[in-house]
């Protein structure tokens, strides 16, 4: 697994984190993962309020950042589905491009959920190699054509085709 | 309404999709079964939305929650949109076939290439 060489400054947005752990941590002022890693199983448990907010899946996404803050039991027991050996949240430049590859090309109405669909999508990609390939074809060539595509279909627009 | 552009990489994702016509994909899965890159993909996809043959969903809270990752969207087609795609495919896998006129497009025939 790809480290960085100290992510304490990473956002946890690129964590990939569930909803619910990430409007628990927002809402207790964690924004980064020094922060995060910083605080005592007990009070993230605190935190969690759900049987669902698991530390488990806390200890595999800082995990795979190269920190072990909490004593993990089992690595591979929250493991979760669709993600194979090695997938994991982007790195800080490949979450940068996607972020960039979305405002620079696509129309400000649309860029929100195509930004999230990529996002998603590069979380399961197997290595890094594979996610920086997959935003590099999508700067390259795929978020010009989308953006071109979307235009085009924007209502207004000469060959409107939307339902 | 006008037809998609029915390039040979749009033939390439209708054929996936008709294969089961009620499946939804999300597209990275659609990337890796027609070996195409992603860059190709999503302007395919957006293009065939946007024409009425696909439609899209956010996944579930609870599907993408459970499994800590963020939520997908899947595409699949729409009951007219499969049946859209196999006309349009039609003249590909069976040469000289007509393609009925009051469903075939007013303009970009099928099979024609971009």
């Amino acid at each position: 697994m790809e480290t960085l060489e100290d992510p304490s400054g990473v956002p946890i947005e690129q964590l990939c984190l569930t909803v619910r752990w990430y409007t628990a941590l927002k809402g207790n002022g964690v924004h980064t993962v020094g922060q995060l890693a910083a605080l005592p199983e007990p009070r993230l448990m605190a935190m969690g309020h759900s049987p669902r907010t698991t530390m488990g899946e806390l200890r595999d996404k800082v995990g795979r950042l190269g920190l072990s803050p909490w004593d993990a039991p089992a690595p591979a027991a929250n493991q979760a589905v669709g993600q194979g050996p090695g997938s994991g949240p982007p790195g800080r430049l490949l979450s940068w491009a996607l972020r960039a590859a979305g405002a620079l090309l696509l129309p400000a109405g649309e860029r929100a959920r195509w930004v999230e669909e990529w996002k998603g999508e590069l979380c399961l990609l197997r290595s890094r190699k594979a996610q920086a390939r997959f935003i590099a074809s999508l700067l390259l060539a795929g978020g010009r054509k989308l953006a071109v595509t979307l235009r085009q279909l924007r209502p207004g627009h000469k060959q409107v085709g939307r339902r | 309404m006008t037809p998609p552009k029915m390039t040979l990489q749009t033939k390439m994702v209708l054929r996936l999709a008709l294969q089961e016509p009620g499946r939804e994909w999300y597209g990275l899965q659609m990337i890796e079964a027609t070996g195409l890159p992603a860059g190709t993909i999503y302007p395919i996809i957006a293009r065939l939305e946007s024409h009425g043959w696909l439609e899209s969903r956010w996944e579930d809270p609870a599907e993408h929650e459970a499994e800590g990752r963020p939520r997908r969207r899947y595409y699949r087609f729409t009951p007219d949109g499969a049946e859209w795609a196999r006309l349009a495919l039609a003249p590909a896998r069976r040469p000289g076939a007509a393609v009925p006129l009051h469903a075939a497009p007013r303009s970009g025939q099928p099979g024609t290439e971009a």
